[in-house]
């Protein structure tokens, strides 16, 4: 992996070294999302007080807020991944981006389903044509656009072209999301939480807040690098390497060797 | 501590249906994730036999 002490990072675009790394990775993810969850439960439903003015319906907030974050930062990974690979043709890029995709899709869902039902108690309606919402639910189409778009075009290398390029015009909806409350008069109150101010909520609030939000990031970590292990297992089925990882594992850590 | 209090107030239903919805859904995608890249590996490996046997 390190030669002359430099960090062999193309090596990872192969999709053999990629499966064989996130093979690695995916338990601690699992791991780690399970505890997060557990504790983000404890704190957020045992220990966190009452809000005064939303009573309880705020803890709505603890699965709704991480879950807008996701919806967000998940598209910016794919427009990425579809830059790399829109410029550089790297297929694993598409691999990512596609395997982001559903779940960013079902964040996008969650953020709109919590803040609906977060809204009828709060603000009395479950939808309003709001720049926030309707940034949001703009998110879903873009997500699901993605998608379908995709799966539409039977070429691979194709559909992975044609899907980026509308991954990298929709990104522009990002910044409208997270700065409408800002640049318009909106319904939805402003972030409680940004890097440069101290959090405006309890303790235990924001402890639930940060737990269900790093539940959130090691989950999606997880679900996706396994959909992107299946998705290089479909495309490379006719590789060696791929072929290998169906032998027995002694034959294959042979096989392994007079690769290197 | 609070669940008693949870479970009473008005807007329990709200709350339940955004955790329970939302769990669910997780979950689901979770199950699905890991059974697609069970049945790739499965595919490889009867492609594998099928090499063997010719």
């Amino acid at each position: 992996m390190e030669q002359d002490g430099r960090i062999r990072w193309l090596k990872f675009s192969s999709p053999r070294h990629f499966y064989h790394l996130v093979d690695r990775v995916i338990p601690w993810a699992w791991w780690v999302a399970g505890i997060a969850l557990v504790v983000g439960l404890t704190i957020g439903f045992l220990i966190a007080p009452a809000d005064y003015q939303q009573g309880n319906s705020y803890r709505i907030m603890f699965i709704h807020v991480p879950a807008a974050w996701m919806s967000m930062f998940i598209y910016l990974l794919i427009a990425g991944y579809a830059f790399i690979h829109l410029v550089w043709r790297v297929k694993m890029a598409d691999v990512m981006a596609i395997s982001l995709a559903p779940t960013g899709a079902i964040f996008a869902f969650l953020s709109l389903w919590t803040g609906a039902l977060w809204g009828r108690p709060t603000w009395g309606a479950y939808w309003v044509w709001d720049a926030r919402l309707t940034s949001s639910l703009l998110l879903l189409l873009l997500y699901l656009g993605y998608m379908a778009l995709h799966a539409a075009i039977p070429d691979r290398q194709r559909a992975g072209r044609a899907a980026s390029l509308v991954a990298l015009v929709g990104v522009v909806n990002v910044p409208i999301i997270y700065f409408s409350v800002h640049w318009w008069n909106t319904l939805h109150q402003g972030a409680s939480i940004t890097l440069t101010a101290a959090p405006t909520m309890a303790g235990t609030m924001f402890a639930a807040l940060v737990a269900m939000t790093v539940a959130c990031w090691a989950y999606t970590i997880a679900v996706v690098l396994t959909r992107a292990q299946a998705e290089t297992l479909e495309r490379e089925r006719g590789a060696l390497w791929a072929a290998q990882l169906a032998d027995p594992p002694h034959t294959r850590q042979e096989a392994d060797k007079e690769h290197v | 501590m609070h669940m008693e209090a949870i479970m009473t107030d008005p807007h329990t239903p709200f709350i339940l249906g955004s955790w329970l919805v939302a769990m669910a859904l997780l979950g689901l995608e979770t199950i699905l994730v890991i059974r697609r890249r069970r049945q790739a590996q499965r595919a490889l490996q009867r492609a594998r036999q099928r090499q063997g046997a010719m």
